[in-house]
């Protein structure tokens, strides 16, 4: 089961769940596990119109950000940990 | 009106509205939120500033804290705008001036959203405030919380300058140095936010810390005599400040200060980071990260930048250029800069000044337009990178020899 750690930003959504376990083998496969679980509002809010990641969500794979790798079609092992944070950085 | 009622929040993408409080981010679309100003009721004109403070706050209209009592002021703002005739000459240009913020009190433009986010902690009720820093906002952000009476923590990631490290620490924060990019230093800045409920000037005050370096644009444009210039250079990490900076000037339109803002604000970063030109340039609408920045120009390594996609945005419909300068170019624009107008800047002071040199070149500015770069740090907070290269001093001994020596070479 892959770890996925969730920022407090997405709360109200995840039911105040920080970490929950999903089966999945990509990150798409992740977010839709998480949709799954939490409903369709999940989805509707942090995926745009075409299923991709609104930009101002980024999702880690053990540290390193899928926009570097295989964006959502990026593979995960059971013993991966994913991070989905809201996109703030820098000032 | 009550003055509670000119504050309020505002979400960037669905326009949802929401009081002034902690909120960072919309419930609705979790797209980022940003201060807004119930400016109809607002009444200013150009006598308003005639006799006030010379800093940022006499904006105080046009900023985010209600309660004046609250207001940290260590003179930060309302930095020289220098007619720089050498400068322009030497590139070409009519009519150059350089906002020079290294003279701010932790010299270099962050004491601006640094005065406001502290002021703004205080209106909360908070004890303590951190940020995620590069080095100059970890500073401006110490010393405004140590005037203040905040607990101040400053995460940074390693290998930043050792002047910079040295000027946080002495204004007495805890300094958290994080074995990691910035990127991954803001990360863990937001961990703890989450985590310990530490308010992160940067990341969950954002929307009220970023309202005070717009202030830069009002700057401006007053020292223009409520002008705008054709043309303004702005150093670019996250996107921030560009992003401000537009606003700044679209704000002083809104409130009827200023007529018609028709100014090209482009934007300048090193060519080790620069996600923000590379998606201009390819004519994308979302940013590509840099994994591991790797620049001189330490200030402006942000590899994700937050507002990289409202900047891209920004500048296309300005009309502005996003431009990058590589580490040499940056480094000979800082000894340029120092040579024609005596002002030293760190680099991303070099960047704004490499950029606008290289825009002239292709003929993207032309020597007719009024010109303002931004310079936004100072020279003594990265004084290693220019150690070589500088002419070296004469020793004499104290002697009339010596004295005839010398002055014959004078």
């Amino acid at each position: 089961m892959v770890k996925v750690l969730l920022s407090s930003v997405f709360s109200d959504l995840t039911h105040g769940k920080r970490e929950v376990e999903v089966e999945a083998d990509t990150i798409e496969g992740v977010l839709n596990c998480l949709t799954e679980m939490f409903g369709d509002e999940f989805g509707e809010k942090i995926l745009d119109s075409t299923g991709e990641l609104k930009w101002f969500v980024t999702v880690y794979v053990n540290g390193n950000d899928i926009r570097l790798l295989n964006g959502t079609k990026t593979k995960v092992d059971p013993t991966d940990e994913v991070l989905l944070i809201h996109s703030v950085s820098g000032g | 009106m009550s003055d509670s009622e000119r504050v309020s929040l505002v979400c960037r993408e669905c326009g949802a509205e929401y009081p002034a409080t902690r909120l960072y981010i919309c419930k609705k679309c979790f797209a980022p939120l940003d201060v807004k100003y119930d400016i109809g009721r607002t009444s200013l004109s150009k006598n308003t500033f005639f006799n006030r403070k010379k800093t940022l706050w006499r904006y105080y209209e046009l900023l985010p804290v209600l309660d004046k009592s609250k207001i940290v002021d260590m003179g930060a703002g309302y930095s020289p705008l220098i007619e720089s005739e050498r400068l322009a000459k030497s590139l070409g240009l009519r009519k150059l001036f350089i906002k020079n913020d290294t003279v701010n009190p932790t010299c270099s433009f962050k004491d601006r959203p640094s005065a406001v986010a502290v002021s703004k902690a205080l209106e909360f009720g908070l004890t303590k405030i951190g940020c995620a820093s590069t080095g100059n906002l970890a500073a401006a952000l110490a010393a405004h919380a140590a005037k203040a009476g905040l607990t101040c923590y400053a995460f940074i990631p390693k290998d930043l300058e050792p002047n910079k490290i040295l000027q946080m620490s002495i204004y007495d924060p805890e300094v958290v140095i994080v074995e990691g990019t910035y990127d991954e230093t803001n990360r863990f800045a937001m961990q703890v936010a989450e985590n310990y409920g530490l308010a992160i000037a940067n990341v969950d005050l954002r929307p009220y810390y970023v309202e005070g370096s717009k202030t830069l644009a009002f700057e401006v444009s007053e020292q223009l005599e409520w002008g705008v210039p054709d043309h303004v250079i702005v150093p670019a990490a996250s996107g921030a400040l560009y992003c401000a900076t537009f606003r700044g000037f679209k704000e002083l339109e809104r409130v009827g200060l200023v007529k018609d803002v028709d100014v090209r604000i482009s934007l300048a970063q090193p060519s080790g980071c620069s996600p923000i030109v590379t998606a201009f340039k390819n004519g994308k609408e979302s940013i590509t990260p840099i994994n591991a920045p790797k620049t001189v120009a330490k200030s402006l390594a942000v590899g994700s930048p937050g507002d990289g996609v409202y900047a891209l945005r920004k500048l296309r419909e300005c009309k502005g250029f996003a431009e990058e300068a590589a580490d040499k170019e940056i480094i000979e624009a800082i000894r340029l800069l120092a040579k024609t107008e005596g002002i030293f800047a760190e680099p991303a002071g070099g960047v704004t000044v490499a950029v606008l040199k290289k825009l002239i070149d292709e003929g993207k500015i032309g020597p007719d337009e009024t010109v303002v770069c931004f310079v936004t740090g100072g020279g003594l907070k990265t004084p290693e990178l220019m150690v070589d290269g500088i002419k070296e001093a004469r020793h004499v001994r104290p002697t009339l020899q010596s004295l005839k020596l010398i002055m014959g070479g004078i």
